[in-house]
Protein backbone atom coordinates (compact mmCIF):
# COMPACT_ATOMS: atom_id res chain seq x y z
CA UNK A 1 0.00 0.00 0.00
CA UNK A 2 1.32 3.16 -0.87
CA UNK A 3 1.21 5.95 2.21
CA UNK A 4 1.38 9.80 1.62
CA UNK A 5 5.05 9.89 1.44
CA UNK A 6 5.12 7.38 -1.12
CA UNK A 7 2.64 9.23 -3.63
CA UNK A 8 4.33 12.84 -3.10
CA UNK A 9 7.99 10.83 -3.73
CA UNK A 10 6.21 8.65 -7.05
CA UNK A 11 4.81 12.42 -8.60
CA UNK A 12 7.91 14.10 -7.56
CA UNK A 13 10.41 11.73 -8.98
CA UNK A 14 8.65 11.94 -12.37
CA UNK A 15 11.03 14.31 -13.51
CA UNK A 16 14.43 15.43 -11.02
CA UNK A 17 16.23 18.38 -10.59
CA UNK A 18 20.08 18.11 -12.78
CA UNK A 19 22.25 18.95 -9.66
CA UNK A 20 25.06 16.27 -7.99
CA UNK A 21 22.24 15.45 -5.41
CA UNK A 22 18.39 15.39 -7.08
CA UNK A 23 17.18 12.51 -4.33
CA UNK A 24 18.14 15.33 -1.35
CA UNK A 25 16.08 17.69 -3.45
CA UNK A 26 12.83 15.37 -3.38
CA UNK A 27 13.71 14.36 0.34
CA UNK A 28 13.39 17.83 1.33
CA UNK A 29 10.26 18.65 -0.53
CA UNK A 30 8.31 15.55 0.98
CA UNK A 31 10.10 16.44 4.83
CA UNK A 32 12.23 12.70 4.97
CA UNK A 33 16.04 11.79 5.07
CA UNK A 34 17.57 11.49 1.42
CA UNK A 35 18.98 7.80 2.53
CA UNK A 36 14.85 7.03 3.49
CA UNK A 37 14.31 8.35 0.00
CA UNK A 38 16.64 6.00 -2.43
CA UNK A 39 15.24 3.46 0.00
CA UNK A 40 11.60 3.93 -0.94
CA UNK A 41 12.61 4.32 -4.74
CA UNK A 42 14.35 0.93 -4.62
CA UNK A 43 11.30 -0.43 -3.45
CA UNK A 44 9.40 0.86 -5.96
CA UNK A 45 11.41 -0.94 -8.76
CA UNK A 46 11.05 -4.45 -6.11
CA UNK A 47 7.50 -3.92 -6.21
CA UNK A 48 7.42 -2.94 -9.70
CA UNK A 49 5.92 0.25 -9.11
CA UNK A 50 8.24 2.46 -11.36
CA UNK A 51 9.60 0.32 -14.23
CA UNK A 52 13.30 2.19 -14.39
CA UNK A 53 14.64 5.08 -13.51
CA UNK A 54 16.50 7.20 -16.26
CA UNK A 55 16.15 10.00 -18.74
CA UNK A 56 13.54 10.13 -22.05
CA UNK A 57 15.02 11.49 -25.08
CA UNK A 58 12.89 13.65 -27.43
CA UNK A 59 13.13 11.15 -29.92
CA UNK A 60 12.22 13.84 -32.65
CA UNK A 61 15.36 15.71 -31.76
CA UNK A 62 17.88 13.25 -31.75
CA UNK A 63 16.48 12.02 -35.80
CA UNK A 64 13.83 9.86 -34.91
CA UNK A 65 11.93 11.75 -37.46
CA UNK A 66 9.19 8.99 -38.29
CA UNK A 67 6.81 7.69 -35.29
CA UNK A 68 3.82 5.56 -36.41
CA UNK A 69 1.65 3.46 -34.20
CA UNK A 70 1.26 0.47 -36.07
CA UNK A 71 -2.39 -1.67 -35.12
CA UNK A 72 -2.74 -5.10 -36.42
CA UNK A 73 -5.69 -7.45 -36.83
CA UNK A 74 -4.86 -10.65 -35.49
CA UNK A 75 -7.14 -13.32 -34.31
CA UNK A 76 -7.27 -14.37 -30.06
CA UNK A 77 -5.54 -17.55 -30.25
CA UNK A 78 -2.76 -16.13 -32.30
CA UNK A 79 -2.27 -12.76 -29.79
CA UNK A 80 0.56 -13.99 -27.55
CA UNK A 81 3.20 -15.16 -30.33
CA UNK A 82 2.42 -12.36 -32.20
CA UNK A 83 2.88 -9.78 -29.56
CA UNK A 84 5.90 -11.25 -28.28
CA UNK A 85 7.45 -11.63 -32.04
CA UNK A 86 6.68 -7.64 -32.38
CA UNK A 87 8.07 -6.96 -28.80
CA UNK A 88 11.17 -8.54 -29.68
CA UNK A 89 12.04 -5.60 -32.36
CA UNK A 90 14.49 -3.40 -31.47
CA UNK A 91 12.15 0.03 -33.46
CA UNK A 92 9.21 -1.26 -31.15
CA UNK A 93 9.23 0.81 -27.69
CA UNK A 94 5.20 -0.32 -26.83
CA UNK A 95 3.15 -3.17 -27.87
CA UNK A 96 -0.30 -4.05 -26.09
CA UNK A 97 -3.46 -6.12 -26.58
CA UNK A 98 -6.13 -4.16 -26.42
CA UNK A 99 -9.87 -4.46 -25.86
CA UNK A 100 -11.91 -3.76 -28.96
CA UNK A 101 -15.12 -5.42 -28.42
CA UNK A 102 -18.45 -3.22 -29.01
CA UNK A 103 -15.47 -0.82 -30.86
CA UNK A 104 -16.06 0.29 -34.51
CA UNK A 105 -12.26 -0.51 -35.07
CA UNK A 106 -11.03 -4.37 -35.81
CA UNK A 107 -6.84 -4.02 -34.95
CA UNK A 108 -6.21 -5.65 -31.97
CA UNK A 109 -2.79 -5.49 -31.31
CA UNK A 110 -0.74 -1.85 -31.21
CA UNK A 111 3.12 -1.42 -31.27
CA UNK A 112 4.72 1.65 -31.39
CA UNK A 113 7.45 1.85 -34.41
CA UNK A 114 10.24 4.46 -34.29
CA UNK A 115 12.75 5.08 -37.19
CA UNK A 116 14.83 7.85 -39.12
CA UNK A 117 12.79 8.01 -41.94
CA UNK A 118 9.16 6.60 -43.22
CA UNK A 119 10.50 4.55 -45.81
CA UNK A 120 13.19 2.40 -43.17
CA UNK A 121 9.80 2.55 -41.47
CA UNK A 122 7.64 1.26 -43.95
CA UNK A 123 10.45 -1.34 -44.50
CA UNK A 124 10.49 -2.65 -40.92
CA UNK A 125 6.82 -3.15 -40.98
CA UNK A 126 6.51 -4.92 -44.27
CA UNK A 127 8.99 -7.33 -42.97
CA UNK A 128 7.94 -8.02 -39.59
CA UNK A 129 4.34 -8.52 -41.02
CA UNK A 130 5.52 -11.11 -43.74
CA UNK A 131 7.21 -12.83 -41.10
CA UNK A 132 4.60 -13.00 -38.98
CA UNK A 133 2.03 -13.96 -41.67
CA UNK A 134 0.05 -11.03 -40.53
CA UNK A 135 -1.14 -8.90 -43.39
CA UNK A 136 -3.87 -6.87 -42.23
CA UNK A 137 -2.49 -3.88 -40.34
CA UNK A 138 -2.88 -0.04 -40.45
CA UNK A 139 0.19 2.16 -40.30
CA UNK A 140 -0.85 5.62 -38.06
CA UNK A 141 1.87 8.12 -38.51
CA UNK A 142 2.24 10.89 -35.51
CA UNK A 143 1.15 13.99 -37.52
CA UNK A 144 1.61 16.15 -34.23
CA UNK A 145 2.09 15.57 -30.83
CA UNK A 146 -0.65 17.85 -29.12
CA UNK A 147 0.53 16.10 -25.51
CA UNK A 148 3.35 14.59 -23.52
CA UNK A 149 3.33 14.45 -19.73
CA UNK A 150 3.56 11.10 -18.22
CA UNK A 151 3.06 12.53 -14.76
CA UNK A 152 0.70 10.85 -12.59
CA UNK A 153 -1.64 11.88 -10.08
CA UNK A 154 -1.90 9.25 -7.56
CA UNK B 1 25.76 17.51 -29.28
CA UNK B 2 28.81 15.69 -29.67
CA UNK B 3 30.15 12.23 -28.81
CA UNK B 4 30.46 13.13 -24.85
CA UNK B 5 26.61 13.94 -25.00
CA UNK B 6 25.78 10.84 -26.95
CA UNK B 7 27.66 8.90 -24.46
CA UNK B 8 25.95 10.63 -22.29
CA UNK B 9 22.95 10.01 -23.34
CA UNK B 10 23.03 6.17 -23.91
CA UNK B 11 23.96 5.64 -20.57
CA UNK B 12 21.71 7.37 -19.08
CA UNK B 13 18.55 6.03 -20.86
CA UNK B 14 19.86 2.91 -20.09
CA UNK B 15 19.55 3.81 -16.28
CA UNK B 16 19.57 6.86 -14.01
CA UNK B 17 21.75 5.49 -10.61
CA UNK B 18 19.18 5.84 -7.33
CA UNK B 19 22.32 6.89 -5.37
CA UNK B 20 23.01 9.86 -3.32
CA UNK B 21 25.36 11.71 -6.09
CA UNK B 22 24.32 9.67 -9.55
CA UNK B 23 25.79 11.52 -11.97
CA UNK B 24 28.84 10.72 -9.85
CA UNK B 25 28.31 6.89 -10.14
CA UNK B 26 27.74 7.69 -13.83
CA UNK B 27 31.40 9.95 -13.96
CA UNK B 28 33.43 6.57 -12.75
CA UNK B 29 31.88 4.55 -15.68
CA UNK B 30 31.94 7.14 -18.28
CA UNK B 31 35.79 8.81 -17.32
CA UNK B 32 34.11 12.30 -17.36
CA UNK B 33 34.32 14.85 -14.02
CA UNK B 34 30.56 14.51 -12.42
CA UNK B 35 30.65 18.76 -13.08
CA UNK B 36 30.81 18.10 -16.94
CA UNK B 37 28.44 15.63 -16.66
CA UNK B 38 25.53 17.32 -15.04
CA UNK B 39 26.81 20.67 -16.70
CA UNK B 40 25.85 19.01 -20.23
CA UNK B 41 22.79 17.30 -18.95
CA UNK B 42 21.64 20.43 -17.84
CA UNK B 43 22.61 22.09 -21.65
CA UNK B 44 20.43 18.84 -23.24
CA UNK B 45 17.55 20.05 -21.08
CA UNK B 46 17.61 23.24 -22.29
CA UNK B 47 17.92 22.28 -25.36
CA UNK B 48 14.87 19.94 -25.25
CA UNK B 49 17.39 17.13 -26.16
CA UNK B 50 16.13 15.67 -22.85
CA UNK B 51 12.44 16.25 -22.08
CA UNK B 52 13.27 14.87 -18.37
CA UNK B 53 15.18 12.43 -16.19
CA UNK B 54 13.34 10.55 -13.41
CA UNK B 55 11.03 7.04 -12.75
CA UNK B 56 8.85 5.83 -15.52
CA UNK B 57 5.74 4.64 -13.20
CA UNK B 58 3.70 1.35 -14.08
CA UNK B 59 0.11 2.74 -13.57
CA UNK B 60 -1.08 -0.51 -13.19
CA UNK B 61 0.66 -1.27 -10.06
CA UNK B 62 0.20 1.43 -8.49
CA UNK B 63 -4.14 1.13 -9.15
CA UNK B 64 -4.24 3.19 -12.02
CA UNK B 65 -6.98 2.05 -14.75
CA UNK B 66 -5.37 3.37 -18.42
CA UNK B 67 -6.95 3.28 -21.92
CA UNK B 68 -6.84 4.46 -25.26
CA UNK B 69 -8.88 6.87 -26.75
CA UNK B 70 -9.42 7.49 -30.64
CA UNK B 71 -11.62 10.17 -31.70
CA UNK B 72 -12.75 11.10 -35.22
CA UNK B 73 -11.94 14.56 -35.03
CA UNK B 74 -13.24 17.17 -37.93
CA UNK B 75 -9.91 18.49 -39.41
CA UNK B 76 -11.36 22.32 -38.51
CA UNK B 77 -11.80 21.17 -35.17
CA UNK B 78 -9.09 19.13 -33.98
CA UNK B 79 -6.99 22.06 -32.26
CA UNK B 80 -10.38 23.01 -30.18
CA UNK B 81 -11.01 19.55 -29.05
CA UNK B 82 -7.19 18.99 -28.33
CA UNK B 83 -7.09 21.17 -25.76
CA UNK B 84 -10.56 20.22 -24.02
CA UNK B 85 -8.64 16.68 -24.31
CA UNK B 86 -5.65 18.40 -22.55
CA UNK B 87 -7.01 20.31 -19.91
CA UNK B 88 -7.60 16.56 -17.55
CA UNK B 89 -4.23 15.53 -16.67
CA UNK B 90 -5.40 12.40 -16.37
CA UNK B 91 -4.42 12.32 -20.57
CA UNK B 92 -0.84 11.88 -20.96
CA UNK B 93 -0.04 11.63 -24.52
CA UNK B 94 -2.37 13.08 -26.84
CA UNK B 95 -0.98 12.56 -31.04
CA UNK B 96 -3.08 13.14 -34.22
CA UNK B 97 -2.60 10.91 -36.91
CA UNK B 98 -3.44 9.95 -40.28
CA UNK B 99 -6.16 7.93 -40.18
CA UNK B 100 -10.08 8.35 -39.91
CA UNK B 101 -9.82 8.46 -36.06
CA UNK B 102 -7.63 11.21 -36.53
CA UNK B 103 -6.88 12.15 -32.23
CA UNK B 104 -5.50 9.48 -30.20
CA UNK B 105 -5.05 9.98 -26.52
CA UNK B 106 -3.62 7.88 -23.38
CA UNK B 107 -5.87 8.64 -20.14
CA UNK B 108 -4.96 7.15 -16.69
CA UNK B 109 -7.66 7.78 -14.00
CA UNK B 110 -7.32 6.98 -10.34
CA UNK B 111 -10.38 4.23 -10.86
CA UNK B 112 -12.51 3.04 -13.39
CA UNK B 113 -15.43 5.12 -12.21
CA UNK B 114 -13.22 8.11 -12.98
CA UNK B 115 -12.29 6.90 -16.26
CA UNK B 116 -15.79 6.56 -17.43
CA UNK B 117 -16.49 9.78 -16.37
CA UNK B 118 -13.59 11.88 -17.84
CA UNK B 119 -14.40 9.65 -21.55
CA UNK B 120 -18.13 10.96 -20.76
CA UNK B 121 -17.30 14.38 -20.07
CA UNK B 122 -14.98 14.51 -23.04
CA UNK B 123 -17.77 12.97 -25.51
CA UNK B 124 -20.19 15.81 -24.20
CA UNK B 125 -17.63 18.81 -24.48
CA UNK B 126 -16.19 18.25 -27.66
CA UNK B 127 -19.80 16.89 -29.27
CA UNK B 128 -17.87 14.30 -31.02
CA UNK B 129 -19.62 11.52 -31.69
CA UNK B 130 -17.04 8.63 -33.10
CA UNK B 131 -14.96 7.76 -30.11
CA UNK B 132 -13.26 4.44 -29.64
CA UNK B 133 -11.72 3.32 -25.99
CA UNK B 134 -9.76 0.56 -26.34
CA UNK B 135 -8.21 -0.67 -22.55
CA UNK B 136 -4.96 -2.41 -22.75
CA UNK B 137 -5.09 -6.18 -22.28
CA UNK B 138 -1.95 -7.38 -22.20
CA UNK B 139 1.59 -5.43 -22.34
CA UNK B 140 4.12 -6.70 -24.66
CA UNK B 141 6.69 -4.20 -24.11
CA UNK B 142 7.57 -0.82 -23.03
CA UNK B 143 11.15 -0.21 -23.67
CA UNK B 144 11.92 3.69 -24.77
CA UNK B 145 15.42 3.71 -26.02
CA UNK B 146 16.87 5.32 -28.66
CA UNK B 147 20.40 4.82 -29.58
CA UNK B 148 21.22 8.60 -30.47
Amino acid sequence: MLDTYDRKILTLIHKLSVCSQPYQVVAEQVGLSEEEVLARINGYIQKGFIRRMGITVNHFLTGFEANAMVAWRVDAQDVDRVGELLAAIPSVTHCYERDISGEDWEYNIFAMFHARTKEELEQTVKGVAEDMGVLDYKILYTLKEWKKDGRKYL
Amino acid sequence: MDTIDRTILNALQEDFPIDSRPFRVLSQEIQISEEEIIQRVGSLVDNKIIRRIGASLNPRAVGLSTTLIGMDVPKERIQAVADIVNAYPEVTHNYQRDEDYNLWFTIAAKSGKEMTRIIGEIREKTGIEKIINLPSVKTFKIRVRFEV
